[in-house]
């Protein structure tokens, strides 16, 4: 939906030019443009690592461009950090929340405003926010309670609230949906209406493109590191919208593909989970690699989190090679051969301030020890055989885990599971945050593995690494699971729409 | 977006990594020299050997702590209370008439399941400054309770060899500083319970998502140390012949200090037995020059709390400036 009585004015508002941005090897902006205009909506989409977020950082005043110019209401601007950003007037609201939890409604929509001394009372700060809040349908709200005991939803209209009270002129919605249910993103949708009819400046960045024809006037397609013209929503059809995305596929990324797969290893059965609405069943066999596809809150993820005893099964039961396997305990289904590997790997993937061989061994110290010590060769020959098959280089064994590149340090939160014998593996966004050869490489490892007979289960967030590495394509939209497909029969076009849009694919 | 990562190659010995030890050393030399400078009696044979026996207790009390600050649940802060109950329960014991066996064996039996419990406290999810720290108060209130805040005497002088016997002239307690210290180096770097202990203070997450077990490594690592104060107790009981409640005064901040001048990572992960020995001696030589030099009570205090101050910002920034993350 574009209103029609919108007026884009010739000059837009924010214009950036030929912004270029690169983090070592990796060139996340390769002279990109952007615009929105005054009272516009400018939805940015993209895949995963296209740039949306680096250009929403640079405009955050988070990092300084490379090259490139911002322009903002006809000035050259350039920010020495979030502050000087947050002064010409440009406002984020975070996909990870920055509101101070045990603050109140008020305290937290004055957040480090300057301007208010701290002599007011509760009172006049609650009486102040009003208006704020109102604007953001949140007028029945006690400004006076914490922040912690409201929904994220909620949360989300309070940091809007708090852009409103310092006049933000440019608001930048990052993913505000992805983690909102569907009466949640309405009250959100609202919001953005609203600012566009102050004349307030949006960019929306989503992975959901039904949002993108409902809200947006146009929208900038970024692929690599690089914009495509704003297109207005009106001329666009969902087909092509996602072919702009995708671009032409990744030749050579991929490895070749399995010869048929055998026995059936991993079954799940009936199994729901926290972000999982509808009972998911999945069988996974010796050598098959399943590619899990959905978007950020999808529970895609939370599927696997399950299977490997992280999160609780709600119902449901798993098993590997016929045994069943009990909920809630990691150490139960490292037990039953199952490796998982979580999508943060600095989290609980790594420790990072040890060595790149006791990171190797560190799932599998039993293979390594005899009656209680830790025998070095067998550590050491352990390290140097997963490091071999990995090409993490040898030399390297000896370094902290944090000394590496995003690159080896994922192949290590992979590889590590590879150190004993292993039924089935799990792996959550198995490239993020690496760059293309490695991701190659991580490709070509898995597909080795699987070889080798181990069942393999991913999920991402990239359908183009689905499409290239899957056996069998299961497609996730908001907890359920929509589909489950041969490679042969699913291409990107309808995955794509299944994972973004999945009632007009139907 | 990925962020921009280093790649540095590094050989197996290099300056950076050599820091933590070498400023462990360093520290030591330069107390040294420090004490040789302005105090001639400071660097005899005689003075080193009574340093070195003031820093076992301390040292056997700080090594069998480390296991708790590298895996991650900082420092007990009950140990000067469990030492001073071993004390007192263990003259209690000789004083009943029972064999030494028996009163040792009962002893550690106790101490073990007091560690045990604040062990399982963490576990749970308790804060291990405030479970011990509760430890501490609750065994000093029962010490006080039972003792009437009396000393217990042994009389007996069946158990006076294991505090004052010295096998190739070598106090008993320097032996046993010095063995348990060599045990808990090659367990800390070759037993799987050591690399599990360390992996679980390194990243308790990591470590859970690998299949170790951080509760019961935490049940593991507090028991170890309380029987390690429980050592010292018996150790002072049999020495003196009589356990009292304010034994171990300050024994909790010098071993404390011990460990943090050994360089251990305060948030687990990263330690030495052999550093932590090193601190104890470190943290023994200080105290010694002080009172060679006649400084009072709260001087030294001042100088321990120093010392504190300096490591951990020294290893902060040195730790910082290695690594990449």
């Amino acid at each position: 939906m574009s209103s029609a009585d919108t007026v884009i004015s010739s000059e837009p508002y924010l214009r950036v030019d030929a912004l270029s941005k690169a983090f070592g090897s990796i060139q996340a902006l390769d002279s990109a443009d952007f615009e929105v205009g005054h009272g516009e909506v400018m939805a940015l989409v993209g895949e995963n690592g296209a740039g949306k977020s680096t250009l929403v950082k640079i405009l955050a005043g988070m990092y300084p461009p490379d090259k490139g110019r911002i322009r903002l209401g006809g000035t050259d601007v350039q920010f020495g950090g979030s502050t000087q950003s947050e002064h010409a007037g440009i406002a984020v609201v975070q996909q990870e929340l920055s509101l101070v939890p045990s603050l109140s409604v008020a305290d937290n929509v004055f957040l480090g405003d300057t301007r208010r001394g701290w002599r007011t009372t509760p009172r006049a700060l609650a009486r102040a926010a009003m208006p704020y809040l109102e604007q953001v349908g949140l007028g029945e709200l006690d400004a006076r309670a914490p922040v912690e005991h409201l929904s994220v939803a909620e949360r989300q209209l309070i940091e809007v609230a708090r852009l409103l009270a310092r006049d933000a002129r440019v608001v930048i919605f990052d993913e505000p949906t992805a983690a909102l249910a569907d009466r949640e993103i309405q009250r959100v949708k609202t919001v953005v209406r609203a600012l566009r009819e102050q004349r307030r400046s949006i960019i929306y960045v989503t992975h959901r493109l039904d949002e993108v024809f409902d809200l947006a006037d146009r929208v900038t397609v970024f692929r690599d590191g690089r914009s495509s013209a704003p297109t207005p929503t009106d001329a666009l059809t969902l087909d092509q919208l996602i072919s702009m995305m995708l671009g032409g596929t990744l030749e050579g990324l991929f490895p070749e593909r399995a010869t048929g797969p055998g026995a059936l290893v991993l079954d799940i059965q009936d199994l729901l989970t926290e972000n999982v609405a509808e009972a998911v069943s999945l069988a996974v066999h010796e050598g098959e690699i399943v590619g899990l596809a959905g978007q950020l809150g999808s529970g895609a993820s939370d599927v696997l989190r399950a299977v490997a005893g992280h999160q609780p099964r709600v119902s449901g039961t798993v098993s590997v090679s016929g045994h069943a396997v009990p909920p809630n305990s990691p150490s139960a289904a490292i037990r039953h051969g199952i490796g998982y590997s979580s999508s943060d790997r600095k989290r609980d993937g790594l420790f990072l301030q040890r060595s790149v061989v006791e990171n190797l061994t560190s799932p599998s110290l039993g293979h390594v020890t005899t009656a209680g010590w830790l025998r070095p060769r067998a550590e050491r020959s352990m390290s140097s055989r997963i490091a071999e098959t990995f090409t993490i280089d040898r030399l390297r064994l000896g370094s902290v885990a944090g000394a590496l590149s995003g690159g080896n340090q994922q192949k290590i939160a992979v590889g590590k599971w590879t150190g004993h014998p292993l039924q089935v593996l799990l792996i959550d966004e198995p490239t993020r945050g690496v760059d293309v050869g490695a991701r190659a490489e991580i490709y070509r490892h898995l597909r080795t593995i699987a070889e080798q007979g181990t069942a393999i289960v991913i999920a991402s967030s990239d359908s183009q690494e689905i499409l290239g590495l899957a056996d069998t394509v299961v497609a996730y939209f908001k907890g359920t699971q929509v589909s489950v497909r041969r490679r042969e029969d699913t291409d990107s076009l309808l995955l794509t729409r299944e994972i973004t849009h999945p009632l007009e694919a139907a | 977006m990925s962020t921009a990562e280093m790649s540095v190659v590094e050989p197996s010995w290099t300056w950076r990594r050599a820091s933590v030890p070498l400023a462990v050393g360093g520290a030591v030399v330069g107390l040294a020299l420090v004490g040789w400078l302005t105090t001639p009696e400071f660097v005899t044979y005689r003075n080193f050997q009574s340093i070195v026996r003031s820093a076992a207790l301390i040292g056997i009390i700080a090594v069998t702590m480390t296991g708790i600050t590298m895996a991650g649940s900082f420092f007990s802060l009950s140990v000067s209370q469990t030492a001073a109950m071993a004390a007192i329960g263990f003259a209690a014991f000789m004083s009943w008439g029972w064999p030494v066996w028996a009163a040792v064996l009962l002893t550690f039996i106790i101490a073990a399941a007091v560690g045990a419990t604040q062990g399982g406290a963490v576990a749970l999810g308790g804060n291990p400054i405030v479970v011990t720290l509760a430890v501490g108060a609750v065994l000093f209130g029962l010490g006080a309770w039972l003792t009437d805040n009396k000393t217990v005497r042994t009389g007996t002088d069946a158990a006076d060899w294991i505090g004052t016997s010295r096998p190739l002239g070598v106090p008993t307690q320097t032996w046993a500083f010095v063995v348990i210290t060599v045990i808990a180096a090659t367990v800390l770097a070759r037993a799987r319970f050591g690399r599990e202990l360390t992996l679980v203070g390194a990243n308790r997450l990591a470590a859970a998502a690998s299949g170790l077990r951080p509760g019961r490594t935490t049940v593991y690592v507090f028991t170890v140390s309380s029987l390690g104060a429980a050592l010292a107790g018996i150790f002072t009981a049999s020495q003196f012949g009589q356990g009292r409640l304010d034994q171990f005064d300050g024994a909790d901040i010098d071993s404390i200090a011990a460990i943090l001048v050994g360089g251990a990572a305060i948030q687990g992960g990263e330690g030495s037995a052999m550093r932590t020995a090193v601190g104890a001696v470190f943290i023994a030589g200080l105290q010694n020059l002080m009172v060679l030099r006649g400084f009072s009570f709260g001087v030294r205090i001042l100088f321990v709390g120093l010392a504190i101050l300096v490591s951990v910002s020294a290893f902060t920034v040195l730790r910082n400036r290695r690594q990449l993350t």
